[in-house]
């Protein structure tokens, strides 16, 4: 059996765009990142369930804009009012969750395979989020997550850290090459290694 | 052409637009082209509709010889491709009467009907225009911003006045700015001084003769379709534009607004002020599309879908085709074949043997939660409140207005987990009008709905030995028809993979849908065509899949394009009278309800051969008088693999009794008319046997 990711066709290894007479480790850095869990966790509406008291991976679900909460295998996204996205390199982890999260208060569904994720990391990451996409990053910080489309294609921005700058884009898969070219694209002008 | 821009071709770029040229003009500016031409060495004539203009220019022509028509007009020109000669005649004094029509030899006629101000800025800035009556144009009235218009562009014509109002404009701007008095002299003039024109814009037809007058160059629009307009109770200019295209586009009315105006005011016995005029929209110079779009940005001028067997697709020489974003296989060509050759093998497999097709691209809507049976009872039409665990449905989904928004199956994955198909091109919509309903209408409902288009890859194995291949496939479940049967789910393992299967079926025969997540979804092709060899098995793509649904009579997009009810789709056996749907309220409205409903037929053309284009009409009488009354449209068109002949479905006024009657599709695009008979809808497999099989 072999597995093919979202961007097994388009993603290739190597330096590309101005990199020339740069040192490498200044190169932003691309890279697809797979086999990840992702879980969709809505609470329904008239839920009166406290997620608060709800523990999974050591971490609590916060209902607040942008926030994400995470460690370092885990981090969940508020996706919305009483709607989060978790993300782990876990895989396992879904079992805790759906029995953790009672099916008459929550919906939990799988999309680990529904997403093409694009991690970038480097000093000019913001300027390349800026070249296709409205929002205003110059506000966003570490462990915020928005959602936004870049050059038309709806997509998720996680942000990791911010020294220096690391994003994780979470795009529906069938879109994900047209992101990986949009992307790709936008990074020429600083050089990125794609790895 | 413009008398203008023939003068400047000869001046600027020493281009000679004809060497035997007419000049038609209404005054003094034709004469300059005129001279012009004349000082190259060609010889042009001029006719004046004005009766006896006395001017310098026109002195000058007439020094030099040029040969000058007064009270004469061009009634029409000859020649095709090219201007070979004109129809010529003298005019009255009332301009209504033609004198006796003679054809003169010319290669280039070139009209001259004076000058319009360019007022487009300072109308686009908010200055409110005002007519001036001495030049019969527009010219900017009071300034709305930090504007002001001299010279031509407000109406001034000779360069001696426009010296004189520019000067004494910058005087005054200087002033203010500076506070210092820096008035200059004008400088001397020396140019020829003209006489006025001839208010006179359109030449009158001779008895007998229905020529086409032009009055938009750009956009082709003759004085007739002006008259038709107004005829048509158009009366604002906006709506005569708008009707007619005149004055629209790239030129934005600059050869043509005045005529127009001129033209409408005349019909309706207005003055030109009351008529008024047209919105001027930038960019006032044309402005090439490339320089708008940008630069070359290649794949990002629009984003592309991808299933996760693409690239097996283009290795195994897919032709795609554009499904909204999504690249879907139309066929896979072998050899030489073309799309009719191609897709016909593939669906004659499907009938035969077994086929695979690529439905990843299919919507799929996860749905969840206490009430999500309750949601899916409310958007349907059919009962869904008891579908057991396991089974799939097939149902359809209304507007509010009562015309049908989409269909599908949904299955019931466990108590209160559903899984919604939807059609392609309708995935999103369906989504959002499932949100819309959730958080708005009915927010007392415990349901949450996600899209997994993408977590799944789905591939629908179709054909009489497909349940033979899905038996090798899954060889520890029991796929026998009692074991899962017609809309019946189970889950399986195929060679490791977590697999949903799903008994339904767009193609008519026994069929299968599998899915897996979509990592896999290359295994799970790869793994379908290897074991599927010993049963012939094909990939096929959208076309065959459009043939084989056309030709059982399975309605799609075509026919659920936004203008029918269930009932036209022979789907009103769907339709619950227990219970509340959207929808249901309008489908009781008296057109809907009316005995002669259309509805869908089939349609075989009576020599068994000729194809019937899509779109075509319907009607009676293929001689009857024009406009010959449409009984309806041709919505999809196959040829049928399985009884060798051409197929269609069609939308069809009465369409329930009018089987066996005979009719004519006219394609009047494609020059067409083929008599017909009007057949089932269902013409292969009526009883729909083969899916129970």
């Amino acid at each position: 059996m072999s597995l093919i990711s979202a961007l097994a066709n388009i993603h290739t290894t190597g330096q590309y765009g101005d990199y020339e007479d740069k040192n490498e480790n200044n190169l932003l850095k691309i890279s697809e990142v797979k086999n990840l869990l992702i879980v969709q966790i809505v609470q329904y509406k008239n839920s009166s369930v406290s997620v608060e008291s709800i523990d999974i991976d050591g971490l609590k679900l916060k209902d607040e804009p942008l926030k994400v909460v995470s460690n370092n295998e885990t981090r969940i996204l508020w996706n919305g009012p009483k709607n989060w996205f978790l993300v782990s390199t876990k895989k396992d982890l879904l079992k805790d969750i759906i029995q953790n999260f009672n099916e008459t208060d929550f919906a939990i569904t799988d999309l680990s395979h529904s997403r093409a994720v694009i991690q970038i990391e480097g000093s000019e990451v913001k300027e390349v989020l800026k070249k296709g996409c409205p929002s205003n990053f110059n506000s966003l910080e570490k462990n915020n997550s928005i959602n936004s489309t870049y050059n038309g294609i709806a997509f998720m921005v996680d942000m990791l850290d911010d020294n220096p700058d690391k994003v994780r884009l979470f795009a529906l898969r069938s879109f994900g090459e047209s992101l990986y070219h949009s992307v790709t694209d936008a990074s020429l002008e600083f050089g990125y290694k794609s790895i | 052409m413009l008398s203008s821009a023939a003068k400047e071709y000869l001046k600027v770029y020493g281009v000679l637009v004809g060497r035997n040229p007419l000049i038609f003009t209404n005054n003094d500016s034709g004469y300059e082209t005129a001279i012009e031409f004349k000082k190259n060495g060609v010889n042009p004539i001029i006719l004046d509709t004005r009766k006896n203009p006395q001017s310098e220019i026109i002195d000058e022509a007439k020094n030099l010889g040029i040969n000058i028509k007064f009270s004469y007009v061009v009634v029409a020109a000859q020649g095709y491709k090219k201007v070979k000669s004109a129809d010529i005649a003298k005019i009255s004094d009332d301009k209504e009467q033609l004198g006796t029509v003679e054809n003169i030899k010319c290669d280039c006629i070139c009209v001259s009907g004076f000058w319009t101000p360019t007022i487009h800025l300072a109308s686009q800035s908010g200055n409110k225009t005002k007519f001036n009556e001495d030049i019969d144009a527009f010219v900017p009235g009071t300034s709305k911003q930090n504007e002001r218009t001299l010279g031509a562009a407000n109406g001034s014509y000779t360069l001696d006045d426009t010296l004189k109002s520019s000067f004494e404009a910058g005087y005054e701007l200087s002033k203010k700015i500076t506070n210092n008095e820096n008035k200059i002299s004008f400088p001397n003039v020396v140019e020829k001084k003209s006489t006025t024109h001839d208010k006179f814009w359109c030449v009158p037809l001779p008895k007998g003769k229905n020529y086409k007058r032009f009055l938009d160059f750009q956009n082709d629009v003759a004085v007739s379709d002006v008259e038709i307009a107004l005829k048509e109770g158009y009366r604002s200019i906006e709506h005569v534009k708008r009707y007619t295209t005149l004055g629209m586009a790239t030129d934005q009315g600059k050869t043509s607004n005045l005529n127009g105006l001129q033209l409408v005011s005349k019909i309706e016995n207005k003055v030109v002020p009351n008529v008024g005029h047209t919105t001027f929209r930038p960019p006032y110079t044309p402005v090439s599309i490339g320089a708008i779009v940008g630069r070359e940005v290649g794949k990002h001028s629009k984003p592309t879908r991808k299933s996760p067997m693409h690239s097996w697709h283009e290795k195994n020489n897919a032709v795609f085709v554009d499904a909204g974003v999504w690249l879907r296989p139309r066929y896979y060509k072998q050899g030489n074949e073309n799309l009719f050759e191609g897709s016909k093998r593939e669906a004659k497999n499907v009938r035969t043997n077994v086929g695979v097709c690529d439905v990843t691209t299919l919507g799929k809507i996860d749905i969840k939660g206490p009430d999500a049976a309750e949601l899916l009872n409310r958007v349907y039409t059919n009962a869904w409140l008891k579908l057991p665990i396991g089974k799939a449905r097939y149902g359809v989904m209304l507007r509010e207005d009562g015309i049908v928004m989409d269909d599908g199956t949904t299955t019931r994955i466990s108590e209160n987990h559903y899984h919604m198909t939807t059609t392609t091109a309708q995935a999103a919509n369906v989504l959002s009008h499932l949100e819309y309903y959730l958080q708005l209408v009915w927010p007392e409902l415990n349901v949450n709905v996600v899209s997994t288009t993408e977590q799944w890859a789905g591939a629908a194995i179709a054909g009489p030995k497909s349940r033979d291949l899905l038996q090798k496939l899954f060889p520890n479940l029991d796929v026998s028809n009692e074991g899962l049967p017609f809309m019946g789910y189970m889950e399986g393992d195929l060679f490791g993979v977590k697999a949903r299967i799903f008994r339904i079926s767009f193609s008519g025969e026994l069929a299968y849908e599998v899915n897996v997540e979509s990592d896999n979804g290359n295994f799970m092709w790869e793994k379908i065509m290897e074991v599927g060899q010993e049963f012939k098995i094909q990939p096929y793509g959208t076309e065959a899949l459009s043939t084989l649904r056309i030709e059982m009579g399975h309605v799609a997009g075509s026919e659920l394009d936004g203008r029918t009810i269930p009932y036209d789709n022979s789907l009103e056996g769907l339709l619950s009278k227990k219970k509340d749907f959207i929808g249901k309220r309008s489908l009781t409205r008296k057109a809907f309800v009316a005995e002669d409903r259309q509805k869908v037929v089939g349609v075989v053309p009576l020599d068994k051969k000729t194809s019937i284009p899509e779109g075509s009409h319907l009607v009676k009488d293929s001689n009857a008088p024009l406009p010959n009354p449409k009984l309806g449209y041709i919505s999809a068109s196959c040829w049928s693999v399985e009884h060798d002949n051409p197929f269609s479905l069609a939308i069809l006024k009465d369409g329930k009794n009018m089987i066996g009657e005979k009719l004519f599709v006219m394609s009047p695009l494609k020059n067409k008319v083929i008599p017909v008979e009007i057949v089932s809808s269902h013409y292969v497999d009526p009883k729909g046997e083969r899916v129970r099989s």
